[in-house]
């Protein structure tokens, strides 16, 4: 709740003492009534139930691996495209201007590593643990390199621009939804099958965690430099 | 079970309400309204101590393509109506031959060596930064800003301090904003630099991975959602704002700054820079069969600095650019419309310009060139006076330099010396003959002496161009009499007797402004 009332006094100060209120009745409302549902019949399977969603998050162990990955796709992708900007970077800019520019490069690929590893964790949450969970590091490393590849299509054929009418675009995104879900299905059954295809996951999304120590420190550095200069 | 809340529940709540006033203590982000509000002491209505100024520029828009100056088509017949009743400028060149120094030079009154903006989204020298034109003349007028061109809105940023109204970038249009927009208001340069122009470019591959697909996408979505609504009107697709995702349609731009007019404190001096008719080409349907006429214009040797691109295809962008311009002058003349029955004409002094022009011709197309020919150099500059109803037609040549010190007469303040323009003639006295030039210098770095640059010398009816430090250029000069050769066909440079003497005056500037670069050995 202080989270919510932070950023929303951030964005709109008018508005953090409404959110403030409807947040308080919330609370309230849901204080009352989780103990109410929790001593219900019916309120007990949903807490179970919820309980048992909750336990489907993998453990740090597993998660490490993963977003470790991910950092690796995309922060390489980040720098290796930084490499053509920087030239032009070093005519109109200023030794400190370059490296406030590179602050701000790097605080949003932090955030993005973060977005797509929400996304991962979702999949995770709604997939059943047979095809997900079970086999996490390897099938959420299969899930990273599938939306980097997606992503790299996307770019380099420009395809989003050319969706014609919102039914295109709603195809596209099932189409993107489904390509997940037949490789998670398929990656399922060919990791119980063959014990090698996961150890190899395993193995690259392990060595990656080195890319974690270095890219964590240096985006939450550059988040921090991006947030002062515009909070103060 | 209880019903009612017990103590712990109690004091969960109380907690919750406590926080709220403290947060309202913490830093906040004010997106949206960064810039001082309206200045109610300059009351709206109130009695006008001196006439308002309102800049109208179009980007791109070359005077040669014009019907005030000649043009085989009757591309804007509403702005040669305007110009009926003012002062028009023929021989107006600008300042570089794209937006960001050419602008620069307006906002500054100095040349492109002297601010230090050369390329795409440049600053100007933070040193020059209070000697603007909003900084000079904010005792005087209410100051208000618009442009919907990313690069020009960097520069408006740089000088927000003196504005009273700032209209940001997004405003009017159909879809979209920008980054450094949206987010951040008090580190927008690096913010543009490095989200909008890098990580979620939409000209480039972006440097983003995944959230500029993402971006990408739900821009898609938000486009054909609003061409659901006036899709049929553009079947080329909406104009577009260049390097943003933002899409428009003029009629509505012009309606907004309309309406926004209303709520501006007289006297104010308002600069309005509007994206059409910039790339891409896109006008109205009613627009789309216009200028099907067979006519071609006069074919020219494709230039060596040139992307030689074929001219058919040059004559078919033409064609689409001459469509545009005829779609944007029905606007404009909507907005002077709007201006005489408000009465705002005649108590304003009213310039219509451009930034830059464009090319078609020697096998480019467009301003992202090193070339700088006429098309891409000449720009319209029309001035109504208050009370002024005959047409004067000024043939001096005068350059975008020249409209800062004009404005600082119009206001009755002292020209500064630093000032590298001079009063316009019809509006001050007409000066002795004078070089005014133009810089190309998107390839040199700003922190170093020009060694790779095109610099046109314009004196009376010569013009004098040097390609510095482009292996491609012949011979590094060319040279054109304008008046009995407009059209730059022959290169005068190795017989005019004119040439050297103007090379020798290029030469000496070039070192002057290098000067204070070099390094002391």
């Amino acid at each position: 709740m202080s989270a919510t009332l932070g950023i929303a006094a951030m964005i709109y100060p008018p508005f953090c003492f409404l959110v403030g209120a409807l947040t308080t009745i919330g609370c309230a409302a849901f204080v009352r009534t989780k103990k109410a549902i929790i001593l219900s019949p019916y309120g007990s399977n949903w807490y179970n139930e919820c309980m048992r969603v909750l336990s489907k998050i993998p453990t740090r162990q597993e998660l490490l691996p993963v977003f470790s990955l991910i950092l690796f796709f995309v922060y390489s992708w980040t720098i290796y495209r930084m490499l053509f900007q920087i030239p032009s970077w070093l005519y109109s800019h200023s030794k400190t201007g370059i490296f406030f520019l590179v602050a701000y490069v790097f605080a949003v690929a932090l955030i993005e590593s973060l977005f797509l590893f929400g996304f991962i964790l979702l999949v995770n949450l709604i997939l059943p643990r047979r095809l997900f969970r079970d086999q996490f590091i390897a099938q959420g490393s299969l899930m990273v390199i599938a939306c980097t590849i997606w992503a790299l299509i996307l770019k380099f054929q420009n395809a989003s621009s050319g969706l014609r009418n919102l039914l295109e675009v709603s195809a596209w995104i099932l189409v993107f939804i489904l390509s997940l879900l037949i490789i998670a299905v398929v990656s399922s059954f060919l990791m119980q099958r063959y014990q090698r295809v996961k150890s190899v996951l395993e193995a690259i999304a392990d060595r990656m965690i080195i890319f974690a120590w270095i890219y964590v420190p240096v985006g939450l550095v550059s988040l921090a430099i991006v947030l002062v200069r515009n909070l103060i | 079970m209880k019903s009612s809340i017990n103590r712990r529940d109690f004091l969960k709540l109380a907690s919750g309400l406590m926080l709220t006033p403290m947060v309202s203590t913490l830093p906040k982000l004010d997106i949206g309204q960064s810039y001082p509000a309206l200045n109610t002491s300059m009351t709206i209505g109130s009695e006008l101590t001196s006439p308002n100024v309102i800049i109208i520029l179009f980007d791109a828009l070359s005077a040669l393509n014009m019907t005030t100056y000649g043009y085989p088509r009757n591309t804007s017949p509403n702005l040669a109506r305007f110009a009926e009743r003012g002062l028009v400028y023929h021989n107006h060149h600008s300042a570089g031959n794209f937006t960001t120094p050419s602008t620069a030079s307006f906002l500054t009154g100095v040349y492109p060596w002297t601010h230090r903006a050369f390329t795409y989204g440049n600053r100007i020298n933070e040193q020059l930064v209070p000697e603007n034109l909003f900084s000079l003349l904010k005792s005087v007028y209410y100051q208000v800003a618009y442009t919907q061109n990313l690069f020009a809105d960097t520069l408006l940023r740089q000088f927000s301090d003196s504005l009273d109204r700032y209209i940001p970038l997004s405003s009017f249009s159909l879809t979209g904003g920008t980054f450094y927009d949206k987010l951040t208001q008090k580190d927008s340069y690096y913010a543009m630099g490095s989200l909008d122009d890098f990580l979620f470019d939409q000209e480039e591959i972006s440097g983003s991975l995944f959230l500029s697909a993402l971006n990408d996408l739900i821009s898609t979505i938000t486009l054909r959602i609003a061409e659901s609504k006036y899709g049929d009107q553009y079947p080329l697709g909406f104009p577009k704002q260049p390097k943003t995702k933002l899409a428009f349609t003029i009629d509505q731009v012009i309606d907004g700054v309309i309406q926004s007019m209303a709520h501006w404190a007289s006297p104010f001096l308002a600069y309005l820079h509007f994206i059409p008719p910039h790339a891409p080409y896109r006008p109205h349907r009613d627009y789309q069969n216009m200028f099907d006429d067979g006519w071609e214009p006069v074919e020219k040797p494709v230039h060596p600095l040139s992307r030689g691109t074929l001219q058919a295809s040059l004559n078919r962008n033409r064609r689409e650019y001459d469509q545009y311009i005829a779609n944007l002058d029905v606007e404009v003349g909507r907005l002077f419309n709007h201006l005489e029955e408000s009465g705002l004409m005649e108590k304003s002094y009213v310039i219509f310009t451009s930034d830059h022009g464009e090319l078609f011709e020697r096998g480019m197309q467009g301003h992202s060139t090193r070339m700088v020919f006429e098309p891409i150099l000449r720009v319209p500059l029309f001035i109504s006076v208050p009370g002024q109803r005959l047409r004067q037609d000024i043939y001096t040549p005068t350059n975008t330099v020249d409209l800062l010190p004009t404005l600082l007469h119009i206001a009755g303040l002292p020209v500064p010396e630093w000032c590298e323009g001079t009063v316009l003639p019809g509006i001050g006295d007409v000066s002795a003959s004078r070089p005014t030039y133009t810089l190309e210098a998107k390839s040199n770095s700003t922190f170093e002496p020009l060694t790779k640059a095109s610099i046109a010398l314009i004196q009376d009816q010569y013009k004098l161009i040097r390609y510095l430090g482009y292996s491609g250029a012949p011979h590094g000069y060319e040279f054109y009499d304008l008046q009995n050769d407009p059209e730059e066909l022959i290169n005068l440079y190795r017989t005019h007797p004119a040439a050297k003497e103007l090379q020798a005056t290029l030469d000496q500037k070039i070192k002057q402004v290098n000067q204070p670069f070099i390094k002391a050995s």
